[in-house]
């Protein structure tokens, strides 16, 4: 096939593209930039059952996921359970001690909360996207932060 | 940076993603990209990003339903031809046919291949495209 019969197709494959991307996540790319958390290490998940158990979650139904995220001080375990559009995340914080967890969620909401005495917690009425979570622990003047996970 | 919404877009829909798990999927490459400006390879961002939709996409689709790529109404030869072809080569398609064109090394990372087998197998696509048209055409 001639060369300019290739660029002739790719120009009418671009014509047909009647599939923008919404004009509102144009917007939230834009608002990323404000959410940008200068001079930290984000850590990724050091576990995460989705991709490490290769399980498939049963669709339409209430399912579970596990991550982990660590670093040499502190270490975030969470589980997120989806329930349609919705989801709670149960965990806990290690050192066990009081700390606190900030929620981003969804690239536009911010939520927090303060573990119990074990460092555990419980945060409900998210939304399914992106998140990103941030927890600190007074006593050992110590933080993690964690990189965007699409939950 | 707008200019890869289109792009990273163009991939996670290309995965066969319906557009609320197209649109987190998007917005999560986007916020993983800007957390890591400083780590990302300035010259490379493009492919970066790329593989992070793709990677994100696969991730989404274990929990999504995939939906044909299908656009609009159908109907017309092209888009005919289009759903005569394997998932894969019309992700190598879509991605194809974005505004600005990507370059090779974007394309290697939203198939996960090497420069050179991405361009070989997008060439092949176009090839497949345009046999499916002929077929069309004559029946």
């Amino acid at each position: 096939m001639p060369a300019d019969g290739r660029t002739d197709l790719t120009a009418e494959l671009r014509a047909m593209d009647d599939d923008p991307p919404p004009a509102a996540l144009l917007a939230a790319a834009r608002a990323a930039f404000s959410w940008r958390t200068l001079d930290t290490d984000l850590c990724r998940p050091s576990y995460d059952s989705l991709l490490d158990e290769g399980l498939t979650a049963v669709r339409g139904e209430q399912s579970s996921r596990l991550l982990r995220f660590a670093t040499a001080d502190v270490a975030l375990d969470v589980e997120v359970t989806a329930d349609g559009d919705g989801r709670t995340l149960v965990g806990q914080v290690t050192p066990a001690e009081p700390s606190d967890l900030t929620v981003r969620h969804g690239g536009a909401d911010e939520m927090s909360v303060s573990t119990d005495t074990l460092g555990r917690f419980v945060v409900e009425g998210l939304r399914g996207g992106p998140l990103s979570m941030r927890c600190v622990v007074p006593s050992q003047n110590s933080s993690l932060f964690t990189d965007w996970v699409l939950v | 940076m707008e200019r890869f919404t289109p792009l990273l877009w163009a991939i996670a829909r290309g995965h066969g993603l319906p557009a609320a798990a197209a649109v987190d999927v998007t917005h999560t490459a986007w916020l993983r990209l800007v957390e890591s400006l400083d780590d990302a390879p300035a010259d490379a961002i493009g492919e970066w990003v790329s593989a992070i939709a793709r990677a994100e996409s696969l991730h989404a689709l274990r929990w999504v339903d995939p939906r044909p790529d299908r656009r609009g109404d159908g109907g017309d030869r092209l888009r005919n031809a289009l759903e005569q072809l394997p998932a894969r080569c019309r992700l190598t398609l879509r991605v194809l046919a974005v505004s600005p064109p990507p370059d090779r090394n974007v394309l290697a990372a939203v198939l996960d291949a090497t420069p050179d087998q991405a361009e070989a197998f997008a060439a092949d696509c176009l090839q497949r495209l345009a046999e499916s048209l002929a077929d069309t055409a004559s029946t």
